[in-house]
């Protein structure tokens, strides 16, 4: 360096350095500040990723991601739920294309980018989706494509169990069908009984011939028919909240058949009981019962157009007291046996098929169940599951007191 | 001295039916085809009223609302109710004791007079 400078330096040098200073200092508030905003984009970051976990993890609606080809990669707790497992483990295996149970329409909406919605039914025993079955939750499923500009990058499904909806849903509708048969009840009866009544006044008549009297009996027998029809109907729309009592169901037994005694014997059938002693209580509501009994044993003779023999026993089983009816009609093929409790299919001309699907229900509210065994050509065994009514003690009074299961 | 009977139901055509029979049965009858003429009728004839035969489902007043307000007139009548909707069972617990017996439609007029000749 010249020396000459040396001294202009010395004041201008340090305006210089305090420039560059000024410009460090500068420098240095402007890293902080940079360094600050990073820091409060990295807190915003984390507190976004933080809020949507949040979202993700805690939302009471089951939120599963996959991708293009369907493999699962994340869920949440409420995914976990609706299939009531504990962890991703257990449900990686899912794969959206062919455990959801998708039409080949809908997944051809979703290729498309479009979102599907459809309610499946859950078999827990079976850990499958599947069709209507007893002891599955309804769970709502819908499925949407995941987009990143444009692009289709996976697949979320989101599910929600909804059984109890459905079963509120299920009853209100119960309950709005029982009242309008009720009003339908009450409009075709009026009518049913101006026509019996004329009748039953013409044949007051002494005009009235032998000829017309037999024609007025007649119309008077099918209406009175008519009615059953009628009553019949309106004790299918009554069915829902079952009260139970213990009681015996060999005295529901008895009754039946001897109601039917007359039947059985026109109709050149034997019967044979084999109860056992000692049957405990059952959990029962005396109508219903009777009602499906009767039902089974009206079946039964149906099958047996030539006579045969009906053999009833019952015996205990476990916590049920079980009753076979077993008779030796034409019996049933594994199709019909298939179909036997669906609501209107009837082997019947005349039938209304609503026999044997009311009579299902109404054991199945029972706690109990119902099914049937056939082989055709040899006959058909009825077996009734009735829940025996408990004893229990009550230590103070020395009381018996009867609970239901 | 013949019986009166008062009929009480919504349907013409049936109030036809039951007054004819029981006409020819021997008894008196007055017919309302609502609870508004059937008080009307009550309150005027009140001690020759023998038995009232009544529907329960009716427009206006059902039937066991009219009994209940007919205690008031302090009548005790024997009443037979006949239902066309509601189950037989129902009607009879739904009205401990004020029904002496309850039908349900359609009936056989035999045995509705069966019935009226043990209670009258």
């Amino acid at each position: 360096m010249d020396k000459g400078k040396k001294k202009k330096r010395s004041t201008a040098g340090m305006k210089e350095d305090v420039g560059k200073m000024r410009e460090q200092d500068a420098l240095l508030e402007s890293l902080i500040k940079k360094e600050r905003e990073v820091m409060h984009m990295e807190d915003a970051l984390v507190e976004s990723m933080r809020r949507f976990r949040d979202l993700f993890e805690q939302s009471p609606i089951g939120v599963g991601i996959h991708d293009l080809k369907g493999e699962l990669l994340m869920v949440n707790r409420s995914y976990l739920e609706v299939f009531g497992l504990k962890s991703f483990s257990a449900v990686r295996q899912h794969k959206l294309f062919s455990d959801f149970k998708i039409s080949a329409k809908d997944i051809e909406q979703l290729e498309r980018g479009k979102i599907v919605q459809y309610e499946a039914l859950y078999d827990r025993d079976k850990a499958v989706f599947t069709i209507l079955k007893e002891g599955a939750s309804c769970v709502l499923l819908i499925i949407s494509p995941i987009f990143r500009e444009e692009e289709i990058i996976g697949y979320m499904v989101q599910m929600q169990d909804i059984s109890e909806r459905k079963k509120v849903a299920e009853s209100q509708r119960l309950a709005q069908l029982g009242q309008l048969l009720s009003e339908m009840a009450h409009e075709v009866n009026n009518p049913l009984m101006v026509i019996s009544g004329r009748a039953e006044l013409a044949l007051l008549s002494k005009q009235a011939d032998d000829k017309v009297k037999e024609s007025l009996n007649v119309i008077l027998e099918q209406c009175f028919l008519a009615k059953d029809v009628v009553q019949r109907l309106l004790g299918y729309s009554r069915l829902g909240k079952v009260e139970t009592v213990p009681m015996d169901v060999v005295k529901i037994l008895d009754l039946i058949t001897g109601i039917l005694e007359h039947h059985f014997y026109m109709s050149k059938i034997t019967l044979k009981k084999n109860i056992s002693p000692r049957l405990p209580l059952v959990m029962g509501n005396e109508k219903q019962l009777q009602e499906v009994f009767m039902n089974i044993a009206r079946n039964s003779i149906e099958a047996m157009s030539e006579g045969g023999s009906v053999s009833i026993k019952a015996v205990e089983e476990k916590e049920f007291v079980r009753i076979d009816i077993r008779d030796t009609g034409e019996g049933m093929s594994q199709k019909v046996l298939g179909k036997v409790f669906e609501p209107f299919f009837t082997t019947k001309q005349n039938g209304t098929g609503l026999g044997m699907a009311v009579c299902y229900t109404i054991i199945k509210e029972h706690g109990g169940d119902l099914f049937y065994t056939s082989k055709v050509g040899e006959g058909t065994t009825a077996t009734v599951l009735l829940p025996v009514a408990r004893t229990i003690s009550v230590e103070e009074t020395g009381e018996k007191k009867h609970i239901g299961h | 001295m013949k019986k009166s009977i008062l009929v009480i139901d919504n349907e013409p055509k049936i109030v036809d039916i039951l007054e004819t029979f029981l006409k020819i049965k021997g008894f008196d009858v007055k017919t309302a085809c609502n609870g508004e003429m059937a008080f009307d009728i009550l309150r005027k004839n009140k001690e020759k009223i023998d038995l009232i035969v009544i529907d329960e489902k009716m427009p206006g007043i059902s039937g066991s609302c009219f009994l209940k307000n007919i205690r008031t007139l302090d009548v005790d009548i024997p009443v037979i109710g006949l239902t066309g909707s509601v189950n037989v069972e129902r009607v009879k617990n739904k009205n401990k004791g004020l029904y002496k017996h309850v039908f349900s439609k359609p009936i056989r007029l035999s045995e509705l007079f069966q019935v009226i000749s043990k209670i009258l």
